[in-house]
């Protein structure tokens, strides 16, 4: 079931959408940093991931939706149900 | 366009969602069981809940026309008491063969603890054992990828699984491929903030196609929005699709995965108009 519009189509439809949505990011990043106590934001792991994710945004591809999903995504170990994983970890699919 | 809802919490909602949503052109629901905002104290507080799920909610959604299943467990977030668990996976042979009961779900997990894990294999075990339908709740954001992964890891490890009889609920961007590529159906939910949205969910199809998919609401007692499916269908519509790739989605592809489970008595609209739907008052 792939697209059955044009790109040109498609852009039409979302133009407005993306622009929207650029502008509650830029104002929500605003409000953030004229409030007292911005500076301590630049250390919260959170934002970090925001940055990250304006950067997947800013780049090429056909998934950055995916991309950003897994950024903020905990990570997973392949295994952790096999018989020499730590069975009494407190989280059994940690990657740490 | 006819449309089932194939995950909604209509214990949670008011009659007049019923009667919006078969206005909308729903014509059924199915309700896991869930969290119900607070953890439930004794095995009996889910008899009743099941009752309520098999009885009276079927009742109460015919009052509208729409025709009621149900899924029956205890969630992942009460699973972290292992014991009441236990005593509640006990318990539901007692509904498994009440009409409209289509399996077991939406078991799954919440945090990816070693308790969720202990009482999702062992729902798991249950459903094997009376060869039930499997519906699978993935958790929300950041747990979701690792959580999905620990899922199918675990379904995987029992050799009675079949795929085709299991529903991986939630799937998003980063969860739709996992599901997929091992044969199980999946379904998005369209729930503010935390979930998909009609369009990033169209996004989804026209990207992995319309086999083994499907769309839902989860409306429940929270923000949520009961008919998010027709707006699902609308976003549809405004790509240009056609009204029968449309169908195959919302109506088609859950009476082809519900019909796995013998109690799925299904009456297609066109014969159920019949019957007109008699109101009671609940006051």
């Amino acid at each position: 079931m792939e697209s059955v519009q044009n790109a040109t189509e498609v852009f039409d439809q979302v133009y407005l959408d993306i622009r929207a949505g650029l502008l509650v990011l830029a104002a929500s990043l605003d409000r953030v940093d004229r409030s007292e106590g911005a500076e301590v934001i630049g250390d919260d792991l959170r934002r970090e991931r925001i940055q990250q994710g304006l950067e997947i945004l800013s780049g090429p591809g056909l998934n950055r939706a995916e991309q950003i999903q897994v950024l903020f995504s905990d990570p997973y170990r392949s295994g952790w149900n096999t018989a020499d994983a730590n069975e009494t970890s407190d989280s059994p699919g940690d990657d740490a | 366009m006819y449309f089932f809802d194939p995950h909604v919490h209509m214990i949670s909602r008011v009659t007049d969602d019923y009667e919006r949503m078969a206005r909308m052109g729903c014509v059924g629901v199915s309700e896991p069981a869930f969290w119900a905002g607070f953890d439930r104290g004794s095995v009996d507080g889910f008899r009743d809940y099941f009752r309520q799920l098999t009885e009276f909610e079927p009742t109460r959604a015919g009052w509208s026309g729409v025709q009621h299943y149900a899924w029956l467990c205890i969630n992942a977030k009460e699973a972290e008491n292992v014991e009441l668990s236990r005593e509640v996976i006990a318990m539901i042979p007692e509904f498994l063969d009440k009409p409209g009961v289509l399996g077991i779900g939406e078991i799954g997990l919440n945090k990816n603890t070693p308790n969720e894990c202990t009482i999702f294999r062992e729902h798991v075990e249950l459903a094997m054992r009376t060869n039930e339908l499997i519906l699978i709740h993935t958790p929300h954001l950041d747990d979701k990828y690792k959580g999905t992964r620990m899922i199918i890891d675990m379904l995987l490890e029992d050799d009675r699984v079949d795929p085709g009889r299991v529903l991986i609920d939630h799937v998003e961007e980063h969860t739709v491929g996992l599901a997929r590529e091992e044969g199980f159906w999946c379904a998005m939910t369209l729930y503010p903030v935390t979930k998909c949205t009609p369009s990033r969910a169209a996004d989804i199809i026209e990207m992995y196609g319309d086999e083994r998919i499907m769309v839902n609401s989860a409306g429940d007692w929270g923000p949520s929005n009961p008919t998010a499916v027709p707006d699902f269908i609308m976003e549809l519509r405004r790509r240009g699709h056609s009204e029968s790739k449309i169908k195959k989605i919302v109506y088609d592809n859950p009476i082809e995965f519900f019909s796995g489970s013998e109690r799925f008595e299904f009456t297609p609209p066109d014969v159920f108009r019949e019957n007109a739907p008699t109101g009671v008052d609940a006051g």
